[in-house]
């Protein structure tokens, strides 16, 4: 069973939606308990960083899902999901799971480099050491993460991020895969069926 | 590469059907609009738009029923519009699995709607439409359905609808709509270069022509409704067409397998 961590965020329904249309058995889950019987975990997410962090914490969930990703079991996290794996963000000051090292950042400004649209709003090529495709993005802040975790980067005018992160079992994408057309259902497939649980190498954030 | 342009196929509802007319009248019926909206996502429209031109207080469930219905149908994100009056409204078409929700005439009789929306909703869920006629030298916005003159200046109020959060923009031009005499492209230029967030252009699609010149005049994406229906343009041709001409557009590809993606990611 996968569970889709249901700490109300905007994305939870469609990102079980995707998992149900891909034929994963996923289940919304909100408490510890319900981790605790699952395969695998997706960390769903739009939105705020502080307010996902309070809705968290208030649910008793942020410290059984930091748990499960410090253990080593396949965690997804998406978007907002995969910023809160880092050890901050500067959106609200809010804390991360600290499972990968790094700090989620709002974009410069365009005069420093940063994007002239902001936020980074629609399809974007993500680029892997061995491949390369289209995937949807929306967020205003991205994730200046441990390089030793990043498999993916995307360029929005002259500004490169990272785009997907790897580290042991975990994984993170700023897109979201499930409004990513086919390609995204693929990876969520890969996900559901195992095909990214990595063996827990000695990472930065163990 | 960078930031894709997108393809938006928008379809105009009204009694849970699809309809589209000329400048805002004469409509006809045009169709399913779960049926179509999976059609246009296959072809590889970017997102799909529903617009409900006709929303009433009494239709809002029905509507309610079709987004969710239309997003489990989608593998691409889905903005959905026509009778948002609240913060309440809003929420609901959200969570009933649209992504966007976009607002036109009430952010028009109260602006501190769009900042509401926002700050509870994320300026990424929030587009703010606007029906815009020229007038004179520059353009002005019209509300309910582009029946009433607001006198706002179309510039003036998309400046002001990005400051109070809107995450994009929605422009069309009711000039142009159904038309197919292209896009008005001096109206989105002159928007696209006054905010920083995306544009999507709306009002006059008739050739690939018109999608590519409203693209190179600052739109982060062009609209198509009638054009699209009725068979004039067709989604995988036409992003084809705009690939040769220079535009960043995703192309179709194969489908990777779960081993395939497991290898990229690394």
């Amino acid at each position: 069973m996968i569970a889709v961590v249901d700490f109300g965020s905007g994305n939870t329904r469609s990102v079980l939606r995707a998992l149900e249309a891909i034929g994963a058995d996923a289940r919304l889950v909100a408490t510890a308990e319900g981790l605790a019987a699952a395969e695998r975990v997706v960390l769903p997410g739009v939105g705020a960083a502080p307010s996902a962090v309070d809705e968290l914490m208030g649910r008793g969930l942020w410290e059984p899902v930091r748990a499960w990703g410090a253990a080593g079991r396949p965690l997804l996290g998406l978007c907002l999901g995969a910023q809160l794996l880092l050890d901050e963000s500067e959106e609200g000051d809010a804390p991360g799971l600290g499972l990968i090292g790094g700090r989620c950042r709002a974009f410069p400004s365009v005069e420093l480099g940063g994007p002239r649209l902001v936020p980074h709003i629609g399809w974007n090529e993500v680029r892997t050491a061995t491949g390369a495709f289209d995937a949807y993005f929306v967020h205003g802040f991205w994730l200046d993460a441990d390089p030793a975790a990043v498999s993916g980067w995307t360029d929005v005018d002259n500004f490169r991020f990272p785009s997907l992160l790897r580290a042991g079992s975990l994984t993170g994408t700023q897109f979201h895969p499930e409004k990513s057309g086919p390609t995204g259902r693929a990876l969520l497939s890969a996900f559901a069926t195992g095909a990214l649980d990595a063996p827990v190498e000695a990472a930065s954030w163990s | 590469m960078t930031l894709r342009r997108r393809i938006i196929a928008c379809l105009d509802i009204t009694h849970g059907r699809v309809v589209k007319g000329t400048r805002f009248t004469d409509l006809v019926d045009a169709g399913d609009p779960v049926e179509l909206a999976a059609r246009y996502a296959a072809e590889g429209a970017d997102e799909i738009t529903i617009l409900d031109i006709g929303a009433t207080v009494d239709a809002r469930p029905a509507l309610i029923e079709l987004i969710g219905r239309a997003a489990a149908a989608l593998d691409v994100p889905l903005a959905v519009g026509g009778g948002v009056r609240s913060l309440a409204d809003a929420a609901a078409y959200l969570d009933a699995g649209a992504d966007k929700v976009a607002v036109n005439s009430a952010a028009l009789r109260d602006p501190a709607l769009v900042t509401q929306l926002a700050d509870r909703l994320g300026s990424q869920s929030v587009v703010v439409a606007l029906d815009v006629a020229r007038d004179g030298p520059g353009w002005r916005v019209r509300a309910v359905a582009a029946t009433e003159e607001t006198g706002l200046d179309a510039v003036a109020w998309a400046t002001e609808a990005v400051e109070r959060g809107a995450g994009e923009l929605l422009v069309t031009s009711i000039d142009r709509d159904g038309t197919r005499a292209g896009y008005d492209l001096d109206l989105n230029r002159a928007i696209a270069a006054s905010v920083r967030v995306p544009v999507i252009a709306s009002g006059g699609a008739g050739s690939a022509d018109d999608v590519a010149h409203v693209l190179e005049a600052g739109a982060s994406a062009a609209l198509l409704a009638s054009t699209l229906h009725f068979g004039i343009l067709e989604i995988e041709s036409l992003k084809r067409d705009l690939a040769e001409r220079g535009l960043s557009i995703r192309l179709p590809s194969a489908v990777p397998t779960p081993r395939e993606v497991a290898a990229w990611l690394g």
